[in-house]
């Protein structure tokens, strides 16, 4: 994924987050998901403006303290989970 | 194993925290149905200002189920701009309507603005001759027919809804095979109620006995109901009957604040709420209801177990409360369906020597 690509929610998506989980509800595609605490703090991050790169670092500096892993791990999940909401329509 | 999205929604209905809210947005309705259940009052019905400002109370409060109805929603002028902003403030929005006003450019503007995850139409009949004279609108199949071929040709989900009358009953295979025939699914209610001020003239309107205890036991009617066999209830101890004042609530067109679209105790106005969030957690009416629901669950449970029908209750507290004057009083159409429900049940089990003991928990629960 392009470090520098600015990422956008899907504006045909709806979500709320109940105890940190967020809840995305896709019309078009008439499905559901549920994004864990570690991706409703991503997901919280994607904003239109920011980068992919601010978004992962971001999200790497919110979350690190609270998990035994190390930041380049982390930044690898972060960036499967991006690639995965793009693969489902939730961002571009 | 419950997906992700089952254990959200049942922690959150066991915290009473809501995620759906149903917002009447007038009580106008260019159709005029023998049994409806609304009753303007004739007080003044809220601006789109208004609506916009409840809008934005309900997204703070965090609601993501938001189903815009009515009397008929698209009637209101401003319908879409409401829309619009509801979508902007990210719910995931749903439509109850009669379908009479949604020509092609109509479908495709409410796919455009309020993209919908669902719309549910009203139906009340397989011929033109029964439907429409339920609606009191001469052509409404009609444009019903037309309306869902639209909306589905945009890709909206549809489900289509009907209150089974004695007027219609003989129609209902022939409204499940339309149903298929559209692409679409339908949603039969053998309960009809009375009007909110309490009114029982439209009960006269209620399906025979004969027809009900056919509907729940012959096997004919198993794809129509969406049961193939009457299941009991599974409430578990301290389980509420049912969602009303905990996993969603009502609005009418007035900004009252309801616990549920069929139980019109005023909990209330969301023109004068700051916060919703403080009226949910500390409003006498709701925590009655809460408590209510929780109490009624536990006197099925136990008719249940004394070989009663209560098990087999789909019971709604509002209908209860409006025909009886007592919420957990056991009304004639509550009484009648779960009798023949355990009746059929009973046969099955004899015939097949099978039981079920669940019928799918808080999931399967009327949440609205």
């Amino acid at each position: 994924m392009d470090q520098g690509a600015v990422l956008t929610k899907n504006p045909n998506v709806a979500y709320r987050i109940y105890d940190g989980e967020a809840t995305v509800v896709m019309p078009d595609r008439s499905e559901v998901k549920v994004v864990n605490e570690i991706g409703s703090v991503v997901w919280d991050k994607i904003d239109g403006k920011r980068t992919v790169g601010q978004i992962v670092e971001l999200a790497v500096e919110s979350v690190l303290k609270d998990y035994e892993v190390t930041p380049d791990e982390l930044r690898r999940d972060i960036l499967a989970f991006l690639g995965d909401l793009r693969e489902h329509g939730m961002v571009s | 194993m419950a997906n992700a999205l089952q254990e959200i929604t049942v922690r959150n209905w066991n915290r009473a925290v809501p995620m759906s809210a149903l917002f009447e947005l007038t009580f106008v309705c260019n159709h005029a149905c023998s049994f409806c259940y609304n009753c303007p009052t004739g007080q003044k019905e809220m601006t789109t200002q208004e609506v916009f400002d409840s809008l934005q109370k309900l997204a703070d409060f965090n609601i993501l189920y938001l189903t815009l109805s009515g009397g008929e929603p698209l009637v209101r002028k401003d319908f879409f701009e409401i829309a619009a902003r509801a979508r902007q403030l990210g719910f995931a929005i749903r439509i109850y309507t009669n379908a009479y006003l949604i020509d092609e450019a109509m479908a495709k503007k409410i796919k455009d603005i309020a993209n919908p995850i669902e719309m549910e139409i009203s139906i009340h009949g397989a011929k033109p001759e029964t439907h429409d004279k339920l609606t009191c609108v001469p052509g409404s199949l009609q444009r019903v027919i037309n309306a869902v071929k639209h909306l589905r040709a945009q890709g909206i989900k549809l489900n289509l809804k009907c209150p089974i009358t004695r007027d219609n009953q003989a129609e209902v295979l022939d409204l499940h095979k339309l149903a298929r025939e559209l692409g679409v699914t339908i949603i039969f209610d053998p309960v009809i109620t009375p009007r909110d001020d309490g009114d029982k003239d439209p009960l006269s309107l209620m399906a025979t006995d004969d027809f009900l205890k056919s509907y729940w036991s012959d096997p004919a009617y198993a794809a129509a109901r969406m049961e193939p066999v009457p299941a009991p209830r599974s409430d578990a101890p301290g389980e509420a009957v049912c969602g009303t004042g905990r996993s969603s609530f009502a609005i009418d067109p007035y900004g009252s604040i309801y616990p549920c679209v069929q139980w019109r105790r005023k909990v209330a106005n969301i023109k004068e709420v700051t916060s919703l969030k403080e009226v949910w957690h500390t409003s006498p009416v709701l925590i009655e209801v809460r408590q209510t629901a929780v109490e009624m669950a536990d006197k099925l449970r136990d008719m249940h177990q004394e070989g009663k029908s209560g098990g087999f209750c789909n019971f709604c507290l509002g209908v209860a409360d409006l025909q009886t004057g007592d919420p957990k009083g056991y009304y004639p159409q509550a009484a009648k369906n779960a009798e023949y429900r355990k009746q059929a049940y009973e046969t099955w089990k004899e015939t097949t020597g099978e039981t079920l003991e669940d019928n799918g928990g808080i999931l399967s629960k009327c949440s609205m």
